[in-house]
């Protein structure tokens, strides 16, 4: 085979395909096949430093003459999701920790469905994928079973095996391990469900999991510990009114551990809640973050289980709807106008930064999940 | 005292010798100082510098080398410990990004042989910046570009080509 790259030694040549940037790498493996197979080899995977991205499912910026009150009239069924990858550790000022992903080949009209969820897998593996599950059809509102799933490597999506029955919207999701768990939400006849399946991304294959203890509509799924822990919702009959309750499912002895009560408070809405990575384990002992009262709230792994405030929000933040934790303390959050703050918190006196938001990239955060790459 | 540092001079392959501080090369290339530290036995003895034969590096690489050696491992020209570097926060601007940024923006022969370099004196800053500048190259360039930029021949098929071509491509 040709060398990799013309002048340096195989090894040397590795190193500095290691340093491509992901954004690249769709071009970089069809530069030559000698190129294409290192990028693709397990030993590549292994060694690229990993980077945590976020992806968002965000509004679409106003189309022609932008401006406030055409933005808020444009609300409701004019809405348009596109996904948006965003670096938040790239460097201020230089627009180049945005971009728009392509949309799912397969998706109507090139838009994201509404209220979809997106999930990430195969951190470590060969490659890292993107999952955008469910949601409505942009169009005519009707709930959706689809499965799109990007491959970062590739720069190419492919539609994987819909979600089996029923329908279900609002339901709570999060990748653990190399699969991907949903669970509750309801159903086409707006009843809450017990319900919940599994989908293992490199067999496009569901499995029905066993069923929660409780309905919960509008939950929050998140993975802690290697569990997939389906947090809050509410049963049929209380529309509307949270519990705080949490059940978890341990992939490893396939069952629900028993319910805890209160893990957040009753009456709470659990969309903002955010698992810990893995990664800021040391000295660390935070599981969750979530936004409460204007703030960042955090909740330990031991400790009583209490939640501690961990920082206010600054006031042209309060409308923030996404917290997103991407390690080493800190703390991401989304959804103030035209604004990213981030938090660090691993240190004596918590601090805030922020990033001014391009316009383009300033819209709605309806969805978002880590993405290591 | 600067009279008083040690220095060494390192004779390129084409013949030419740098001198540069042994305390400076010493921290900046674990090759080198795996010389000097077989050679100090025998200095002890002698007053004569040590003039260190580096077979596999030119003159005009060895000087780039030696240029950024002197900016990066010189504790008195360097602001804060060098290895700071890696600690600056997102945004921050290190006093030597610019010079870094500067230091690789050059043609790719010479980008190549500062690998090379990099890699035979086991100065492993200087080898993740020239990797990473080459690896960098492929910004803002086509396929085509790329192949041409590094002198790679198009091994694929068409057929080929059109499959991997069938693929979105994107980019910040």
């Amino acid at each position: 085979m040709a060398d990799l790259i013309p002048g340096l030694p195989e090894d040397m040549a590795r190193e500095c395909l290691l340093r491509v940037g992901f954004q690249h790498l769709p071009t970089a493996r069809r530069v030559s096949r000698g190129w294409k197979a290192e990028l693709e080899s397990p030993s590549h995977h292994r060694s690229r430093r990993r980077h945590a991205l976020l992806a968002l499912a965000q509004a679409r910026p106003p189309l022609a003459g932008s401006g406030p009150a055409r933005k808020y009239a444009a609300s409701g069924a004019g809405y348009s999701f596109r996904l948006v990858l965003h670096d938040p550790a790239a460097a201020a000022g230089d627009g180049g920790s945005w971009a728009p992903l392509p949309a799912p080949a397969h998706a109507p009209l090139a838009r994201l469905p509404l209220f979809c969820q997106l999930a990430a897998v195969g951190e470590g593996g060969p490659a890292a994928k993107l999952l955008v599950l469910g949601g409505w059809d942009p169009e005519t509102w009707a709930p959706t079973a689809s499965v799109h799933v990007y491959d970062f490597l590739s720069g190419a999506w492919r539609r994987g095996a819909d979600m089996p029955p029923p329908r279900r919207s609002f339901f709570a999701c999060a990748a653990v391990g190399g699969k991907v768990f949903v669970a509750g939400g309801h159903d086409e006849e707006k009843n809450a469900l017990r319900s919940a399946a599994a989908y293992d991304v490199e067999a496009d294959a569901w499995t029905p999991l066993p069923d929660m203890a409780r309905e919960r509509d509008e939950p929050r799924g998140v993975c802690v510990g290697g569990r997939f822990v389906v947090v809050g919702g509410y049963p049929t009959v209380a529309q509307g009114r949270f519990a705080g309750s949490v059940e978890a499912f341990d992939p490893a002895t396939s069952s629900w551990g028993p319910v805890q009560e209160r893990v957040i408070e009753d009456g709470a809405c659990p969309r903002t809640c955010w698992a810990a990575p893995d990664a800021a384990a040391a000295g660390s002992r935070m599981y969750m973050y979530m936004l409460r009262d204007g703030c960042v709230v955090a909740r330990d792994a031991e400790g009583g289980g209490r939640w501690r405030t961990l920082a206010c929000l600054p006031e042209d933040a309060r409308g923030a709807t996404t917290v997103a934790a991407i390690g080493d303390g800190r703390v991401v959050v989304l959804g103030a106008e035209q604004t990213v703050y981030v938090l660090s918190h691993n240190q004596a006196t918590p601090s805030w930064t922020r990033v001014a938001a391009p316009l383009e990239f300033a819209g709605h955060v309806q969805a978002a999940c880590c993405v290591q790459i | 005292m600067a009279s008083e540092k040690k220095v060494v001079f390192l004779r390129s392959s084409d013949g030419e010798a740098f001198e540069v501080s042994e305390e400076v090369i010493s921290a900046a290339s674990v090759t080198i100082k795996g010389m000097i530290d077989e050679e100090s036995p025998s200095r002890a003895d002698t007053a004569a510098t040590t003039t260190l034969a580096i077979p596999n590096v030119t003159a005009a690489t060895l000087s780039r080398v030696l240029h950024y050696v002197n900016k990066h491992f010189d504790a008195a020209a360097v602001v804060g410990r060098p290895d700071d570097y890696i600690f600056c926060a997102p945004g921050d601007e290190h006093p030597l990004a610019r010079f870094d940024d500067d230091f690789v923006d050059v043609d790719n022969d010479t980008l190549i042989d500062l690998v090379h370099a990099a890699e035979y004196l086991h100065i492993k800053k200087l080898f993740d910046l020239t990797c990473k500048a080459v690896a960098d190259k492929l910004k803002g360039r086509t396929i085509d570009q790329i192949r041409e930029t590094f002198g790679i021949v198009n091994d694929y098929t068409v057929e080929e080509e059109v499959e991997v071509y069938r693929e979105n491509s994107w980019a910040f």
